[in-house]
């Protein structure tokens, strides 16, 4: 007699069939994908317009393809490798200091790290470049590139580091790492994704810099195509150019993505416990002198230096708006802005979170694009279509800055109410129902308060670019309208320092409460995951 | 004859997303009050179940009736907020910007706020109305979610794996809590879960849902004592499965004769497949007098001691015999290598071979 | 479900539309007050112009609503904006970017009576537009890093290796454009061009954006020398004070194409529809009361009309001895901006 014994242990049976998610929903509601795909239809628009317009141009070839677009290519090229390399040293020591560290005083570096977001390149850059006329060129333009920028890497990684599960790291010990190989095998291995990211939104504010590279009398792409504009009298040649950098920008947003999906380094559980912090021992000094010297050096210096103009006295005062009525002016339109671009981006938001698909992925990544383009680009691109197009509508209107605001900040508003509605998930829209309670309400007690300070963190976002922004307000606003930017740049440029100084410290001051209730609000987002993981 | 419509009455339910089909005609009755448990291998749809129940998601044919009133039905829908279903979610899901207090009262009217404090007295958590959810440990979230869900004095109570994210110590106690709670507040209760020990320790009555349908719905017993066939078997708890042949309401199998039970007539002198169980299978030392005649001479291959009792494979001193495994109650008293004599007692449980046996692990024995 | 949720985002919509309402609103308030408002599109320096709009609209009640941006930029916007320009007035630096415009039919004939107020020979030839101020291009250098005797004659000398290294150049600069057709006219493009490329090389590492800048770094001792206008050294010593002042300026020699007068000049839109208004705006700029303001100013460029004095301390205009180019063949400036372009200075 054959003998078949079989010994199965229960969870050995493996079912046939894998069901699909019952949490990702099937259908998109049709509604909503047209919203989102509009929204993503006007975005591109910038870009369209752009195409059309090199398309027309004369002689492109003759003006894109000469020794001195090499010359410009080289010269962005390398300060952006050089400036983005700096900043991922500078954010990524920074961010591993405050949060992984006995750092002295962490508290208030985790707040002045984030601080220089709202000190515009520019700022950073007169404040330096007043200080001494050997800050120019290429290490002059290295330099204040990597202070003011440093947090895009900074921010990030932090996070990452926060949440970081310290568990791998004491795999790593016990496995026979000692501390230094296990940070840079483990630790950054776990932030790479977030330096990444942060090492992309730097490069792209670089190649997209005007302001600081003009003070500093450093030439790239971006201020060649002011320099076109506003020389040669060249919107088709300034178009053709601005389509290189689009190129390079596009490289470069592919490129993290590329090698972003190339190892999914998601993490499937949430950490236990927070991470331990190293102890720094008789580095500490040196740690906290270097921690101070940045923050001297990327808050210090700028304000110090208006500072120091506001108190000479000079003998020509020029006329200008008042420092009120700017302030107001760049309020208003920060906060419309804000508001519209989260508005905006909520369908987008929504689709790319619910319902995610590849068509849902591809409008979302589709509007990262945006980014690609110079702020000077899209507005140009703006004002010459609703002239051409547009029978003048809107033109050197406070509409359409605000317009262009909204598309221009529209990624960093996507990424605010992204987060926020990761805070949602359905679940608690579904528990509530079941509860006997109604859609509006639901809405209302759930779904809101949930979203909200995400919603909030993405109008600041907006909010606190705008107040910092010059290149598209100087071409779109209304006329006779000035901002602070646009004031502080016009006595900037008639070397009327003591006169742009108080712009300058405004500006930083009203850019600065968002960026530090952005900054806390992300921190304790940080925290509930970490309390709600270590019960998960 | 009861005059009582059942507590949740499901028919011909079924769903698919995109191309996969996940709930393939799936029918149930669970009476009024009842503590019914759906037992499933993950991904087995389950969860899917659930949603439909609920009213989350649609289904795209059959019926939910809840205490007699049909929810769900062809051009019949009833709205999640109308259906008076407690939902208690994997994960707990507290609403997280709200007091552990105002969770429970989330889905009471204004005037009925106060029953709040009750409900979290019942489930043992009053001290704690005023924390915020990220304070809470695992159990007492469930705890909470529970109380939730009870507030709006369900019709139907759905519990999705409410205990897989606890510890395993938690687990057990948490589990028995809430089947306490339950129990007292009357309401008819569907768990659904993948872990069979839950179900079969829990539920009155369990129904395992295999490839989209119910293969089998029963009082725990009969499930663990009759399954209706061998995957169910294996499903439920550990199995040998012998070959046998059937003669007059017996089997013989490499073991011998025993009497046996079978879903229906088995023809005299049939090939059959033979569910033993671990525990039925007995063994002493070789040396031990008590060993009846009938016994088999065996080896002690490997040994899995857990205190309140041990695993033990052995494998028969007949040519080519595979492996067996016996449970024993507190300590076997033997150790591998051993020779032991091995019998089986009681009667076991048989059913026609099939043509194609399922290839799963020969030998496995994990936990 | 969905419908709800699309209303609240239509509201939201709505919201977000009425706050650009709001911030929109307060400018356009204050000017509709107001009875007549012109729009001027200055690509003057604000030092020059603010003094100007304000004394005027004490003067005539018209409002002047200011959009100061590069002149090139300016021209560009006009162009683009055709019939649709909301401009009334242009306010240039420069003649070529007035000269553009006027080739491209977008200005006015101006009455004669305002064209007369300043030399027929610093406006327009066809009439379109009138010259309000004078500067004239110098070198300027810092005497701690080159001494007097070591400068150049003419701006030729510029382009070769003597001064590499010691050079500061603005080469996006609207000023540098008419010296760059001033050497055209004379010595042909491929010497231009030649010229450029060595001016380029001298100047490594000192390409600045704008002549304010060529004048505070030669001022600082960042490097030797540049070529400006007049009237940004005294800019700059009315910012600083004269006593921080180090660096000096000296002409070319007279007649050197190097030593250039260049005319900034208003014009009137032919789209205007407040043709009226925007003259006598124009007419107020080349007035003895406007031309007096110019003077007194901390612009520091040449009045342009008779009887109106040099600013103080800067050498009367008639003791120049500039390149006797004229305006019209410095043309619209297209010849040197291609001229750059090839140089790679563009």
């Amino acid at each position: 007699m054959a003998l078949d014994t079989r010994v199965a242990s229960p969870r050995a049976a493996r079912p046939a069939r894998v069901a699909a998610r019952a949490t990702s929903a099937g259908k998109v509601p049709p509604l909503l994908f047209a919203l989102a795909l509009a929204v993503c239809v006007v975005l591109a628009g910038p870009l369209v317009f752009l195409l059309l317009e090199a398309a027309s141009a004369r002689d492109v070839g003759a003006l894109v393809f000469r020794a001195f677009t090499a010359e410009l290519l080289w010269n962005t090229a390398r300060l952006t490798v050089a400036a983005v390399a700096a900043c991922v040293v500078l954010g990524t020591g920074a961010a591993f200091l405050v949060e992984r560290t006995d750092l002295p005083f962490r508290r208030f570096f985790a707040v002045a790290f984030v601080v220089p977001l709202a000190i515009p390149d520019f700022v950073v850059s007169f404040g330096w470049s007043s200080l001494s006329g050997a800050i120019s060129g290429f290490w002059g333009a290295l330099l204040v590139m990597s202070l003011a920028v440093y947090p895009l890497v900074y921010l990030p990684v932090a996070a990452s580091l926060r949440n970081g599960d310290p568990a791998e790291e004491e795999v790593a010990r016990s496995l026979g790492y000692g501390p230094w190989r296990t940070f840079l095998r483990v630790t950054l291995a776990q932030a790479r994704i977030a330096v990444l990211g942060g090492a992309l939104l730097c490069a792209l504010v670089i190649l997209a810099e005007y302001g600081a590279f003009e003070m500093l009398g450093y030439q790239t792409f971006t201020t060649e195509i002011f320099t076109e504009l506003q020389v040669a009298f060249d919107l088709n040649g300034a178009a053709a150019l601005s389509l290189v950098l689009v190129a390079l920008s596009i490289v470069l947003v592919a490129g993290e993505l590329a090698s972003r999906g190339r190892r999914g380094a998601e993490r499937t559980r949430a950490p236990r416990h927070p991470p331990q912090r190293h102890r720094l021992g008789r580095l500490r000094p040196i740690a906290l002198v270097g921690a101070t010297g940045l923050v001297a050096g990327a808050i210090g210096v700028p304000v110090a230096t208006c500072g120091y103009w506001m108190a000479q006295a000079t003998t020509a005062p020029l006329a200008g708006v008042s420092l009120a009525s700017a302030t107001a002016q760049t309020a208003g339109y920060g906060v419309a802005a804000g508001a519209l671009a989260v508005v905006l981006a909520s369908p987008v938001a929504l689709l790319s979170v619910r319902y995610q698909g590849v068509l849902a992925l591809l409008l979302e990544r589709s509007t990262y694009l945006v980014l690609a383009v110079p702020g000077l680009v899209v507005a140009l691109a703006l004002s010459t279509a609703s002239l051409r197009y547009g029978g003048g509508f809107g033109y050197q209107s406070a509409p359409l800055l605000i317009f262009a605001y909204a598309l221009l900040f529209f990624p960093l508003a996507l990424v605010g109410v992204r987060t926020s509605l990761a805070q949602a998930p359905r679940r608690f829209e579904e528990v509530a129902r079941s509860l006997g309670v109604r859609q509006r309400s639901v809405f209302r007690r759930v779904t809101l308060p949930l979203v909200a300070p995400g919603l909030a963190a993405g109008f600041c976002l907006v909010f606190l670019s705008v107040v910092t922004e010059l290149t598209a307000t100087l071409v779109l606003r209304p006329t006779g309208v000035e901002t602070l930017s646009t004031q502080f740049w016009s006595y900037q440029q008639n070397l009327s320092y003591a006169q742009a100084a108080p712009f300058a410290l405004v500006m930083v001051g009203l850019a600065a409460l968002p960026s530090v209730a952005l900054g806390r609000y992300f921190d304790r987002l940080a925290r509930r995951q970490l309390a709600s993981g270590a019960v998960a | 004859m009861s005059a009582a419509p059942p507590g949740l009455a499901l028919s011909g339910l079924r769903k698919h997303f995109g191309s996969q089909l996940v709930l393939d005609g799936v029918d149930l009755t669970v009476a009024s009050g009842a503590f019914a448990a759906l037992l499933g291998a993950s991904g087995s749809g389950k969860t899917t179940l659930l949603r439909l129940i609920a009213g989350f998601e649609r289904p795209d044919a059959g019926s939910v009736a809840i205490g007699g009133r049909v929810v769900e039905a062809p051009g019949q829908r009833v709205a999640p907020e109308d259906r008076r279903v407690g939902f208690v979610p994997q994960e707990a899901a507290l609403f997280p910007h709200l007091s552990v207090e105002a969770n429970v009262a989330f889905g009471l009217p204004r005037r009925r706020r106060l029953e709040a404090a009750a409900l979290l007295e019942l489930v043992g958590m009053a001290p704690y109305g005023r924390r915020m959810p990220h304070q809470l440990s695992g159990g007492q979230q469930q705890r909470v979610a529970l109380a939730r869900a009870l507030a709006i004095r369900p019709a139907l109570v759905l519990l999705d794996e409410p205990f897989s994210s606890l510890d395993p110590n938690l687990r057990a106690a948490v589990r028995e809590e809430v089947g306490r709670i339950l129990r007292e507040a009357g309401s008819t209760v569907l768990l659904v879960t993948h872990d069979q020990d839950e179900a079969l320790s829990l539920a009155d009555v369990v129904a395992v849902l295999r490839r989209g349908v119910v293969a089998q719905c029963a009082t725990p017993r009969a499930l663990y004592g009759a399954p209706a066939d061998v995957e169910l078997a294996c499903f439920l708890g550990e199995a040998n499965v012998l070959e046998g042949r059937a003669r007059a309401g017996e089997v013989t199998t490499v073991l011998g004769a025993a009497p046996c039970g079978a879903p229906g007539v088995l023809g005299d002198g049939e090939l059959v497949e033979v569910l033993v169980r671990p525990e039925q299978l007995r063994l002493v030392a070789v040396s031990d007098p008590s060993a009846p005649q009938e016994s088999l001479a065996a080896v002690v291959e490997r040994l899995d001691y857990h205190g309140h009792d041990a695993l033990v494979r052995v494998r028969l001193e007949t040519e080519n015999a595979a492996p067996l495994v016996a449970r024993t109650l507190g300590d076997p008293g033997v150790v591998a290598g051993e020779r032991v004599r091995v019998w089986l007692d009681g009667a076991v449980r048989a059913w026609p071979r099939r043509a194609v046996t399922t290839s799963r692990a020969a030998v496995s024995v994990q936990d | 479900m969905r419908r709800s949720i699309a209303s609240l985002w239509a509201l939201g919509l709505a919201g977000s539309i009425g706050l650009v309402g709001v911030a929109t609103a307060a400018p356009s308030a204050s000017a509709r007050a107001h009875a007549v408002t012109i729009t001027l599109y200055n690509g003057q320096h604000v030092q020059t112009t603010d003094a100007l709009v304000r004394a005027f609209t004490r003067r005539t009640g018209i409002t002047v609503a200011v959009r100061s941006e590069d002149e090139g930029a300016l021209v560009n916007e006009i162009e683009a904006e055709g019939s649709r320009s909301p401009a009334d007035v242009v306010f240039t630096e420069n003649s070529p970017a007035l000269e553009s415009l006027q080739g491209h039919g977008l200005l006015a004939r101006l009455p004669k009576a305002i064209r007369s107020a300043t030399p027929a020979r610093f406006g327009s030839p066809r009439g379109d537009w009138v010259g309000v101020t004078a500067r004239v291009s110098v070198i300027v250098y810092n005497p701690a890093l080159i001494r007097a005797t070591q400068l150049p004659r003419s701006v030729l000398a510029l382009g070769t290796a003597r001064y590499r290294r010691e050079l500061a150049l603005a080469p996006g600069e609207t000023d540098f454009q008419p010296i760059i057709t001033a050497v055209a006219a004379r010595d042909g493009t491929a010497r231009t061009r030649s010229w450029l490329e060595g001016m380029k090389a001298n100047a490594a590492g000192h390409l600045y954006p704008d002549n304010e800048t060529v004048t505070n770094d030669v001022n600082r001792g960042l490097v030797a020398l540049g070529v400006i206008n007049q009237y940004y050294w005294y800019r700059l010593r009315a910012q600083i004070g004269a006593r921080n002042m180090h660096a000096r300026i000296a002409e070319f020699a007279p007649r050197d194409p190097g030593y250039v007068l260049d005319v900034s000049g208003a014009g009137v839109l032919a789209a205007s529809p407040h043709r009226r208004a925007a003259e006598r705006f124009v007419a107020f700029l080349v007035s003895r009361a406007g031309q007096s303001i110019i003077d007194r100013s901390d612009s520091f460029e040449y009045p342009l009309a008779k009887g109106v004095p040099a600013p103080t301390g800067e050498a009367p205009l008639a003791s120049l001895r500039p390149d006797p180019i004229s305006i019209a063949e410095l043309g619209d400036g297209h010849r040197a901006v291609q001229l750059l372009e090839q140089a790679g200075l563009l």
